[in-house]
C-alpha cells in the first residue's frame, strides 16, 4: 500500500439555497425550534472521489495457463462520496451519499462484489443530547464483539446498517444507543433484521464523587439480536438469535485495564457447521504507560463467535461483529505475506508489546534519540471435547463440542516475535531495523503452497498436517534527507524459510520531492523457491503526482500473489502483471 | 455545540469546521470533536494509525520541533488515530513509547474519518484560530512538515493562506 | 427539548430488547415420505459446481446425498465439474487423471460467473445480470429445496423413453404440460448425467481418496448447454409441448456406463433463468 501526497487544499464553501428544503425537513421531524436559522449559514458540501484502474498483461512466467488473466483485460472501479453538513443553533444536520461503481472490479475482490449504484445514503440530526440517523450508518458497541458495522473498502468488506439509529445522552456520562436495520451485502441487503441497544456509563462524568478522582471507570452493557426466517426441512433453526456483552475500562495513573465479555445463544450457521452450541468470548487488555515507556498486553478467548445476519453467508458477508486478532499488523511487504486471520470458530490469543523511547545521548539512542519496540503474539486453538461417545466433534444438529473457557488448545496457529529498533544515524539519516521470527500454521491459515482451512481434528490426529512454516525476516529501512524537500527512502528486506515459497528478498527505493512528486522502484525476488520455475522477480515501478486536491498514481509491474489483510480479515490477491492508475480527489 | 451568535457566524465559514463526531481518549472517555479547539491559535489535526508508517514518520518528525512550534505560534497538534479495536488499546502505550506530547484521540469506527472524507492516511488538516479548516494534505514526504510550519506561522500572524 | 420527546426516545431505546429462540430439539423428525402422486410437486434442480481437486466439494456432495435420502422425490441433482481450472482440470502428476470438464459445463460456468467452489444453484433462484446472489452455499440447499417444493408447480414433465442396449440409443419424447397460463419464453434442457464413477477426489482433510464414488456427474447436453426453445411465449393452461430426443450413449473408454446414467430434463424461464420444473429418469430403468 502506498501513501502518497496531496498538496494544498481547497477553501471553498459553496453556498446553496437549501434553507427552505431544510425547514421543511425539520418540520417533518417535528423539531421546529423557536428561533429561525441565520440566513448566512446554509451549510457546506464536501466529498471525495477515487478511481482505480488496471490494465492486465498476459504473463506466461507468472501464470502459464492464463487462468488468472481477466477476459476484460482492463478492470476498473470507483466511488464518490458527498456529504452536506450544517450547524446552527438548532443542531447539526448532515446528509450524505456514496455512489460506487464496481461493475468490473480489480482482481482479488470478493466474487459477489459486482454492481453499481448508490450504496450508502443517510440523514443525521444531532441536537442537545439526541442524535438520530436514518438510512445507512456504521456503529460499534464496545470493542465490537457483538456488534460492529464498518467498511474496509480495500478488502471489499462493507456491512453497513440500513435502518435507524438513535443515540441519547440523558445525563452527562450516560450514553445510550439503539439500532435497527438490515445489513448491506455487496449491492443489496442481507435477509436478517438486526437490532441492538448499548449503554455506557462513565463514572467520572456521571458521579460528582468521581469527578476529580485519579481512578477512571467506565462500564458498558449491550444486547444485539438478529431475526432470519427459517424453513430448513432437517433442522429446527432459531429465527431470533441474541447476544449480550458487558465491558469495563478501569484506569489509574499510567495503568489501565479494559475487559469485554460476550455470550451468544445457539446460532447454527454455515460457519460453525450447524451446531447448536452457544458461543462466547472475552478480550482483556492491560496497559501500563509512563513517560517514554508503554506496555500493552492482551489476552483473548473466542469460542463459536461467528455472528452474521444470514446464517448461510460466507467470506466477508454480513458480519455482525468484529473479532480482532491479537497479533501485530505488519505493513512491510515481506512480513505481511504471513498475516494472521482471526479464527472465528475458536481461538485463544496472547499479545505483549513493549515500546521504549530511547533517550538522547545514550548508546542505544544516539545523539537524537530513538525508539525500541518489542512484540510477542501467539494464537492457539481452543480445547474441544466430545459431548458424548457417539457424537463426533462438530457434528451438525448437535451441541458440537465442549470447551473450557480460557484454556489453550494443542494447536498453535501463529507465533510472532519481533524487535524494531529505530534511531537517527546522523542529522540527515534515520534508520529502522526490524527482526521477525514467525511460526505460521499453513494447514489452518493457508499460504501460497497450502490452501489451508483444515479442521482442528485433522491436525490433532496428525500434527504434521499443520504444515508449520518457520520464518525469519529482517527489514532495514532508511530515510536520507538529501536536501530540503528531497529525500530518498529505501527498504531492504529478507525473508528466510525452508517451507512454503522459500527465501524471498526485496529492495525498494523511493525518491520524494515534497510536496508534489514521488518515484519508486522495487523488486521482490523469490530466489529460494523449491520450484525453480517460480524463482521469479516481481519488479514494480510507481510514480505519483499531487496537484491541488487531486492525486495521481501510476504503478507498473508484476505483483506476486499476496494476502491483503485489514483487521484480521484477509483476502487473497492473485499474482498479476499490470499497469495501474489511481486517481483520488478530495473537495 | 457549534452555533454562537449570528454576527460572528457571518465572519466565519461555518461549514468548514471540524465535523462533530465522538472520539475517545486513550483512557476510554468519550469526547466530542466540538470540544477539540485551540481558540485564537492555529491547530493541526492529523489522522494517523499505529500501523501507518508515513503517519508515524510525520508525527515523529514534528515531535522534535513541537516545543519550538508551540512557543513561537501557540499551535496545538491533535493526533487522531483511526486504529480499530485491534489496535485501539495500544494507542496510549505507543504514543508514550514514542514520546509524543500531542493530544491523542481514537476514532475507532471511522466516524470522523468518514465525515472528513479521508480516503487514506496520513491526512493532515490545518485549522485557523477560529476553527476553520483552511488547508489539508494527504501523504507525507520528508520536508512536508516545513511547508506545514510555514503555513502555521502565517496563520499565527493573522494572514490568510493562499491555496493553489 | 420537549420532555415528552425525551421520554419517548428513552422508551424507544429500551424497547429494543433482544429476543431469543432457544432450541431444545435441533433435529426435525426423520425422513419425509415421498410426495403424494396425485398432485404435481414442483421439484428443485440442484446444480452443484464441483471439482475433483476441490477439497470442500465432498461436503456439498454429502448434502445432496442427505437431501436425496431424507427428502426423496423432491429434487434432481446435477454435479457440474466446472469452475476454476485449478480445482477441476486433470492433474496426472498428483493423481487426478480424470477429465470431468465438458464444453457445456464451461459455457455454464462462464454464464453463471462461478468464481468459488463448492457453489450451487437451486432452480437458479436469484439469478441477476451481476453479482453472485444465485450461487448458494450448500448448507442452504435443504431450505431452498423445501421452499421450491411448497410453491405450486406451473409445469408438469413426463418422460416417455426407451433405451436399446444393443444400439445404445436412448430415445423418446418429453411432454411438457403447462399447469397455468403463461407468456414466458420457456426453454427446455435435456442433460445426461452419470453416477457411480470411481475416480480420485481431494477430501476436506487434504487427503486424496483414490476410489471416491462420484455421482450425478454432468456428461453432456442432448440439446446444447442452454437447451432449446419450448415455447417463445408460453401458452394456455393445459397446453402440451412435445420434445423428442434420440441420443447414442458412447461406449468404450471415453464412453459412459449406460446403466449408471440418468436423463435430467428441466424447463426454465429464459428471462429470469428460474427453473420451473425438473424431472429425471434412470436409463437403467428404461
Amino acid at each position: 500500500m502506498k501513501y502518497t501526497e496531496l498538496a494544498g487544499s481547497l477553501n471553498r464553501t459553496p453556498r446553496f439555497g437549501q434553507g427552505l428544503i431544510l425547514l421543511s425537513l425539520l418540520s417533518s421531524f417535528g423539531l421546529l425550534a423557536q428561533q429561525t436559522p441565520t440566513p448566512s449559514n446554509y451549510g457546506s458540501v464536501h466529498g471525495n472521489f477515487q478511481f482505480d484502474g488496471y490494465l492486465y498483461f498476459k504473463d506466461t512466467e507468472l501464470d502459464p495457463d492464463g487462468s488468472d488473466y481477466p477476459d476484460e483485460q482492463f478492470l476498473g472501479q470507483g466511488f464518490a462520496n458527498l456529504i452536506y453538513q450544517r450547524s446552527n443553533n438548532w443542531g447539526e444536520l448532515s446528509a450524505g451519499l456514496r455512489y460506487e461503481n464496481y461493475q468490473n472490479p480489480i482482481l482479488g475482490y470478493p466474487p459477489g462484489f459486482v454492481g453499481e449504484g448508490i450504496t450508502y445514503r443517510f440523514l443525521q440530526w444531532k441536537r442537545d443530547r439526541l442524535d438520530i440517523t436514518v438510512g445507512n450508518f456504521y456503529e460499534q458497541f464496545g470493542s465490537g464483539l457483538i456488534h460492529r458495522s464498518y467498511e474496509e473498502r480495500l478488502l471489499g468488506l462493507d456491512n453497513a446498517m440500513d435502518g435507524i439509529r438513535l443515540k441519547y445522552t440523558p445525563i452527562d456520562g450516560l450514553y445510550l444507543k439503539g439500532i435497527l436495520g438490515k445489513q448491506r451485502v455487496y449491492f443489496t441487503k442481507g435477509p436478517g433484521i438486526v437490532r441492538g441497544i448499548d449503554a455506557e456509563a462513565n463514572f467520572n462524568e456521571l458521579f460528582d464523587s468521581w469527578a476529580d478522582k485519579r481512578n477512571k471507570l467506565a462500564v458498558g452493557v449491550s444486547f444485539t439480536s438478529k431475526f432470519q426466517a427459517a424453513n430448513d426441512p432437517f433442522f429446527n433453526l432459531p429465527e431470533n438469535v441474541g447476544a449480550a456483552a458487558a465491558r469495563a475500562t478501569y484506569g489509574i495513573g499510567g495503568f489501565s485495564l479494559n475487559t469485554e465479555w460476550a455470550y451468544k445463544i445457539n446460532d447454527p450457521s454455515a460457519d460453525n457447521g450447524y451446531i447448536y452450541k452457544p458461543g462466547g468470548g472475552s478480550v482483556t487488555t492491560v496497559n501500563y504507560t509512563t513517560k517514554g515507556f508503554g506496555f500493552s498486553g492482551a489476552y483473548k478467548f473466542i469460542d463459536n463467535m461467528a455472528f452474521r445476519s444470514d446464517r448461510n453467508a460466507g467470506q466477508f458477508e454480513l458480519f455482525m461483529n468484529y473479532l480482532p486478532p491479537t497479533t501485530k499488523f505488519h505493513t512491510y511487504a515481506l512480513p505481511s505475506l504471513y498475516p494472521y486471520a482471526t479464527q472465528i470458530n475458536g481461538e485463544t490469543g496472547l499479545q505483549l508489546e513493549f515500546s521504549f523511547q530511547l533517550p538522547k545521548e545514550t548508546w542505544l539512542g544516539g545523539t537524537r534519540g530513538g525508539s525500541l519496540n518489542l512484540n510477542y503474539s501467539d494464537a492457539h486453538s481452543i480445547v474441544k471435547k466430545q459431548i458424548d461417545a457417539e457424537t463426533s466433534i462438530g457434528e451438525a444438529g448437535t451441541d458440537g463440542y465442549e470447551t473450557e473457557w480460557f484454556k489453550q488448545g494443542d494447536i498453535r496457529y501463529f507465533q510472532d516475535i519481533n524487535v524494531a529498533y529505530s534511531r537517527s544515524l546522523s542529522k540527515a539519516f534515520k534508520a529502522t531495523l526490524t527482526y521477525y521470527n514467525i511460526e505460521y500454521n499453513q494447514g489452518t491459515l493457508g499460504s501460497a503452497t497450502n490452501s489451508g482451512g483444515l479442521n482442528d481434528t485433522v491436525i490433532l490426529n496428525d500434527p504434521s498436517r499443520a504444515d508449520m512454516a518457520y520464518i525469519n525476516a529482517v527489514v532495514f529501512e532508511g530515510l536520507w534527507k538529501i536536501k530540503p524537500k528531497h529525500s530518498l527512502r529505501f527498504e531492504l528486506q529478507g525473508l528466510f524459510t525452508e517451507q512454503d515459497r522459500g527465501d524471498i528478498a526485496m529492495l525498494l527505493l523511493e525518491y520524494s520531492v515534497a510536496p508534489n512528486w514521488f518515484f519508486a522502484v522495487q523488486d521482490i525476488w523469490n530466489y529460494g523457491n523449491a520450484d525453480e520455475s517460480r524463482r521469479l522477480h516481481y519488479p514494480l515501478l510507481s510514480a505519483g503526482y499531487n496537484t491541488g486536491t487531486t492525486r495521481f498514481q501510476l504503478n507498473m509491474g508484476r505483483q506476486q500473489q499476496g494476502i491483503f489483510c485489514v483487521g484480521g480479515i484477509c483476502r487473497v490477491v492473485p499474482a498479476s502483471t499490470s499497469m495501474g492508475l489511481t486517481i483520488t480527489s478530495n473537495f | 455545540m457549534v452555533g454562537g451568535c449570528t454576527l460572528t457566524a457571518l465572519a466565519q465559514n461555518p461549514g468548514d469546521r471540524l465535523p462533530v463526531a465522538t472520539v475517545k481518549t486513550p483512557d476510554g472517555k468519550q469526547i466530542s470533536t466540538a470540544d477539540i479547539t485551540n481558540p485564537g491559535k492555529p491547530m493541526v489535526v492529523s489522522m494517523w494509525a499505529t500501523w501507518c508508517k508515513p503517519c508515524i514518520r510525520e508525527l515523529s518528525t514534528i515531535k522534535d520541533s513541537y516545543a519550538d512550534w508551540q512557543s513561537e505560534t501557540g499551535v496545538k497538534v491533535v493526533a487522531i488515530s483511526i486504529d480499530d479495536a485491534r489496535n485501539a488499546a495500544k494507542v496510549g502505550p505507543f504514543t508514550q513509547g514514542e514520546g509524543w506530547e500531542y493530544e491523542v484521540y481514537i476514532d475507532e469506527n471511522g466516524d470522523l474519518k468518514r465525515l472528513l472524507n479521508v480516503n487514506s492516511i496520513p491526512h493532515t488538516f490545518l485549522l485557523d484560530g477560529q476553527g476553520n479548516i483552511v488547508w489539508q494534505h494527504n501523504g507525507y514526504a520528508s520536508g512536508d512538515e516545513d511547508i506545514l510550519y510555514e503555513l502555521i506561522q502565517k496563520l499565527a500572524k493573522g494572514e490568510t493562506i493562499e491555496v493553489h | 427539548m420537549n420532555p415528552l420527546f425525551r421520554i419517548l426516545a428513552l422508551g424507544g431505546l429500551l424497547s429494543w430488547a433482544a429476543s431469543c429462540d432457544y432450541i431444545d430439539k435441533p433435529l426435525k423428525n426423520g425422513v419425509l415420505p415421498p410426495p403424494d402422486t396425485t398432485t404435481v410437486i414442483r421439484k428443485a434442480l440442484i446444480e452443484d459446481f464441483t471439482g475433483h481437486r476441490c477439497k470442500n466439494c465432498p461436503k456439498a456432495s454429502k448434502e445432496i446425498a442427505k437431501i436425496d435420502s431424507l427428502l426423496p422425490g423432491r429434487s434432481v441433482a446435477v454435479a457440474i465439474h466446472a469452475g476454476s481450472d485449478a480445482l477441476t482440470a486433470p492433474d496426472s502428476t498428483n493423481g487426478y487423471p480424470t477429465e470431468f470438464r465438458t464444453p457445456e459445463g464451461d459455457v455454464l460456468k462462464q454464464f453463471f460467473r462461478v468464481s468459488f467452489q463448492p457453489a450451487g444453484m437451486v432452480s437458479r433462484l436469484d439469478y441477476g445480470p451481476s453479482g453472485a446472489a444465485h450461487l448458494k452455499l450448500f448448507s442452504s440447499w435443504p431450505s431452498l429445496v423445501s421452499q421450491i417444493n411448497l410453491e405450486p408447480a406451473t409445469v408438469e414433465l413426463e418422460i416417455d423413453g426407451a433405451y436399446n442396449s444393443a444400439t445404445r440409443v436412448l430415445s423418446g419424447t418429453v411432454r411438457s404440460t403447462l399447469l397455468a397460463a403463461s407468456n414466458a419464453d420457456l426453454r427446455i434442457c435435456l442433460w445426461l448425467c452419470e453416477s457411480d464413477i470411481i475416480a480420485p477426489q481431494l477430501l476436506p482433510d487434504d487427503t486424496r481418496d483414490s476410489a471416491y464414488v462420484h455421482h450425478n456427474v454432468f456428461r453432456t447436453s442432448l440439446n446444447t448447454a442452454f437447451g432449446t426453445v419450448l415455447s417463445p411465449n408460453g401458452g394456455a393452461d393445459g397446453q402440451n409441448f412435445d420434445t423428442p430426443f434420440s441420443y447414442t450413449i458412447p461406449s468404450g473408454t471415453d464412453g459412459y456406463v449406460a446403466e449408471n446414467c440418468k436423463l435430467v430434463v428441466f424447463v426454465y424461464d429464459n428471462a429470469t433463468q428460474e427453473v420451473l420444473q425438473t424431472e429425471e429418469v434412470a436409463v437403467g430403468s428404461l
